[in-house]
């Protein structure tokens, strides 16, 4: 595979023009991404003071509630299964994700799946000062966006 | 402009070694092979979840996901090539192969609701190596040609455009990135330092939210509002900037070596870990690698291999027809003249081997090195070793246990006269190989 000065300029100005060529991304109305070509959009999203995000929690009988840890609650990586519970309401309000969800801690966990008494999606807001430097972990708000009973 | 178009003409087609471009081929290959590998189980499972199927890319037009077979042995045969390109055996077809095969696996497997940014570089990195003659050091097919009669490449531009150009590609992404910080809603936020401490505050309470390992130094540095000012306008600077580190070879390393700290500080305040920048390996192509390489072989050397000046002697059974068969393929593999030889029956080692070795036991060849003195499957792989590669291969059996290695030996050893006959007297050796033997 050996090229001429030409074919390798040639070579080069493409692959340098495609890489680069999702930066036009930045400026049209409805942005993708995507891979392996990308323009990369992470961390250039503005923040407020709050945050809200899609997460799991379990109820036990006793009505205790927990936070279900990423790993039970989707397959591949933290940021994957993130997307997954962000996309989740989606399809039917969650009610299928929760099964699913289910589904996998009766396979993981059976002793923590047989102490839960319901699932819950929801999404919860909280605000970060708050939230790190003064110890405030309790969302401002949290609103329920599909529930899965397990026992009546 | 004309001073900057005509240095980057000159870099570009600057000449540049083989081992370069094979080590970037190397250490590239490993990473992929190493990712095939520890993430085979999981990406199994996650084809599975066919709800999250979302195609992207060169994969856009694909309706419904692949089979979890046919995606099983797509891996397979993924890791099989990834292996052909490390070792580069018949590059010229599985080089482009492993290119074309790697973009549509990292494609597909990006295509399940997430993008990973950090396999970009890696994947580009594959496919412009897969692509260019970086097989032609380093390799099975380098060795095979040295061993038609082919010469030794020496340093050539077809070697160093490649190199640049993976430099290039690399700097390119960085800025792509810090354009899309400023052009974002963000904008200069993120010199200011305010931008990049809510983003990290949020992967924090993400982590947290979700019961993820949170990271080591964030409880510590998000107080300090100060020092994300500094981090802020360091991060836009190796971004913005980096298309300028291409100009001098000087200015890309400190770039490289700053990147490389700036993504060792995203893993401590985020927990964040790109395993191909942290590792290095995204950042080799802007050092002269095979510099190190070199140095470190001759170091090692120096301390490890068997004494020049002291050459080894190889004593075997010169009446065993496998032994004097060994001794030949010795001889004819043996470039750097490491060893002599002498017969267990001769004189010589009945002086050097004393009484250690008496002629009823002749069923061990025995590898002498100035006071190391080294038998049986030992003396085999030491032998293995001081050849060279590719049979330097085999030294790694030196891993499983002596006693099992010289029950295998001493079997061979003992069936040796029945299986492979013997000689009613001692090899005479050939002219030009005589002064290989001592007592001859």
């Amino acid at each position: 595979m050996k090229y001429t000065r030409r074919q390798a300029a040639i070579f080069s100005i493409v692959v340098l023009g495609i890489v680069l060529s999702p930066i036009v991304q930045n400026w049209v109305k409805t942005p993708t991404d995507s891979f392996p070509f990308s323009y990369y959009p992470m961390f250039s999203k503005k923040r407020g003071a709050t945050y809200g995000l899609y997460y799991v929690v379990t109820y036990d009988s006793l009505g205790r509630k927990e936070h279900l840890p990423y790993r039970l609650a989707g397959t591949g990586g933290f940021n994957q299964v993130r997307r997954q519970i962000n996309k989740a309401h989606r399809n039917d309000g969650g009610i299928s994700f929760l099964k699913r969800v289910e589904k996998h801690l009766a396979k993981k966990d059976k002793a923590y799946y047989s102490s839960l008494a319901r699932i819950e999606l929801v999404k919860g807001y909280y605000h970060l000062e708050n939230y790190f430097l003064n110890n405030d972990t309790l969302p401002l708000l949290e609103r329920n966006i599909a529930t899965l009973k397990i026992k009546e | 402009m004309k001073t900057i178009i005509k240095t980057l003409k000159e870099g570009w087609f600057e000449a540049i070694s083989p081992q370069r471009l094979a080590l970037l081929r190397i250490a590239t290959g490993c990473f992929s092979l190493w990712y095939l590998i520890s993430r085979f189980e999981m990406l199994q499972k996650m084809v599975r979840n066919t709800s999250a199927f979302d195609p992207i890319g060169v994969l856009f037009w694909m309706e419904e996901p692949l089979s979890t077979t046919v995606f099983w042995w797509i891996s397979i045969g993924l890791i099989v090539l990834n292996i052909f390109y490390i070792i580069g055996w018949k590059f010229k077809i599985s080089g482009p192969l492993f290119a074309l095969l790697t973009l549509l696996f990292f494609t597909y497997r990006n295509s399940w609701s997430m993008i990973y940014h950090n396999r970009n570089a890696l994947v580009l990195h594959i496919v412009i190596l897969g692509l260019v003659a970086s097989a032609d050091a380093w390799s099975i097919d380098a060795w095979q040609g040295r061993r038609n009669g082919n010469k030794v490449k020496k340093a050539h531009f077809n070697y160093g455009w490649p190199v640049v150009l993976i430099c290039a590609v690399t700097l390119g992404s960085y800025f792509l990135s810090g354009i899309a910080k400023i052009a974002g809603d963000l904008a200069l936020e993120w010199a200011n330092g305010n931008a990049m401490r809510s983003q990290v505050a949020i992967d924090a309470i993400r982590k947290s939210v979700l019961v993820a390992e949170t990271a080591p130094l964030f409880k510590i540095i998000y107080q300090h509002t100060w020092l994300f000012l500094g981090m802020g306008i360091l991060t836009l600077i190796l971004e913005i900037g980096a298309p300028i580190a291409l100009l001098k070879k000087r200015w890309g390393m400190v770039w490289a070596v700053l990147t490389w700290s700036m993504h060792w500080g995203i893993f401590l305040i985020m927990g964040i870990r790109f395993r191909y920048q942290m590792t290095g390996l995204l950042f080799l192509s802007f050092f002269e690698t095979e510099k190190w390489i070199a140095f470190l072989r001759k170091k090692i050397k120096g301390k490890k291999s068997i004494s020049r000046e002291t050459t080894a002697i190889v004593f075997f059974d010169g009446v065993c027809s496998l032994c004097n068969a060994w001794i030949r393929f010795v001889i004819r593999w043996d470039k750097q003249r490491c060893f002599r030889f002498a017969p267990l029956q001769s004189a010589a080692a009945q002086k050097v081997l004393g009484r250690d070795f008496s002629h009823e036991k002749m069923d061990s060849i025995v590898l002498v090195d100035g006071a190391q003195k080294y038998v049986k499957s030992d003396a085999i792989l030491q032998i293995a070793k001081e050849l060279g590669m590719p049979l330097k291969v085999i030294y790694v059996l030196r891993w499983l246990p002596l006693q099992l290695r010289n029950v295998i030996y001493d079997w061979v050893a003992r069936s040796r006269y029945s299986w492979f006959g013997k000689r009613t007297n001692c090899r005479i050796p050939k002219p030009d190989e005589r002064w290989r033997f001592l007592d001859t």
